[in-house]
């Protein structure tokens, strides 16, 4: 295990950090001063399904363009379940687990067919 | 006053049961993506904002910049929730720095949802909360790595793609919100199709806010 810090990764971390800290505390501390506008948090609301479903597309799109069922199979089973689950269950850490073990599994099991 | 802290203690565990998947998650996809155990720790322990982390992680080796500009404005949303907070009970100025520290989406609509919240009460839901999320980035990165020896690594970054469906099932309830959804998914296999795939959650980013603010927001579908 390495135990040396990407100053990259540490850059990154720290500008992300501060950013997210100030965008809590800020309003903590002056936010009794300020009015709260409908608009303004329904527009953050939907930019954060936006980007939620862009990365969705980006992290499957090279897997459905390659046309290799053995990667396309998994891929959709384990969404499938991930669906399916989280519109059941709100912890979507455990719908995360359980969607991986299905695509482990099924891509364990669909490897030597294909 | 200390009966109150251990209110919200005792109320965190619902947080925590769903933090603790999450985090793990999160610690083996960190180690995936080139993470080391104190690189994971620090983004967990200094950002403590699971979406965001995920992101930085998911992107940071494509452009530094880029992930670290989308995970801010991914953050950027807290904003809302001091306002919210502060109008619904006073926070000292002593523990307002450990109150900031671990407002996440949970922590929020936890505390909101009680009439008599009190900032004792906040501490308690943050300091559950926080212990266990960063607790289950130290374990993830650990079973990271052993999940590397036995050569499944490659598969966990598919646990990231199924947990952005899950957050992306529970956001979704109203009409505009499928219409956001099917204009996103457009907009990023076209940019895909023209080698812009990276670009594109800023560019749907920035068009959701632009449409929102200048048409809908005042139509109000």
């Amino acid at each position: 295990m390495t135990f040396t810090v990407n100053i990259v990764h540490l850059l990154a971390i720290v500008c992300v950090a501060v950013v997210t800290y100030l965008a809590r505390y800020l309003p903590l501390r002056y936010g009794d001063r300020l009015g709260r506008s409908d608009r303004i948090v329904e527009a953050l609301r939907l930019c954060t399904i936006a980007v939620i479903t862009s990365l969705v597309m980006l992290s499957v799109l090279p897997t459905f363009s390659s046309f290799n069922m053995r990667d396309i199979v998994p891929a959709v089973c384990g969404i499938g379940v991930g669906v399916v689950l989280a519109r059941r269950m709100r912890n979507v850490g455990l719908v995360a687990l359980i969607g991986l073990g299905v695509y482990i599994l099924v891509l364990k099991l669909i490897s030597p067919l294909v | 006053m200390f009966r109150r802290y251990l209110e919200g203690l005792r109320d965190s565990m619902t947080v925590m049961i769903g933090y603790l998947p999450v985090s793990l998650v999160f610690g083996m996809t960190a180690h995936l993506f080139g993470f080391n155990i104190i690189e994971a720790t620090l983004a967990s322990a200094l950002i403590f904002a699971g979406m965001s982390q995920f992101v930085l992680i998911s992107l940071i080796n494509v452009s530094p910049i880029y992930a670290t500009l989308l995970a801010s404005i991914i953050n950027l949303r807290h904003l809302i929730y001091g306002c919210m907070i502060v109008q619904k009970c006073n926070i000292s100025r002593r523990v307002l720095p450990f109150i900031a520290l671990g407002l996440t989406d949970e922590v929020f609509v936890l505390a909101i949802s009680r009439s008599d919240v009190t900032e004792q009460y906040i501490l308690g839901l943050v300091a559950g909360s926080y212990l266990s999320w960063v607790a289950g980035t130290i374990v993830g990165v650990m079973l990271g790595r052993e999940a590397s020896i036995v050569g499944v690594a490659s598969s966990l970054a598919f646990a990231l793609t199924i947990l952005f469906v899950a957050i992306l099932v529970l956001y979704v309830k109203a009409l505009k919100d499928v219409i956001v959804v099917i204009c996103s998914t457009v907009m990023t296999v076209l940019l895909y199709l023209y080698g812009l795939g990276q670009v594109a959650p800023l560019v749907v980013l920035v068009v959701t806010l632009l449409v929102y603010l200048s048409v809908l927001g005042r139509a109000c579908i």
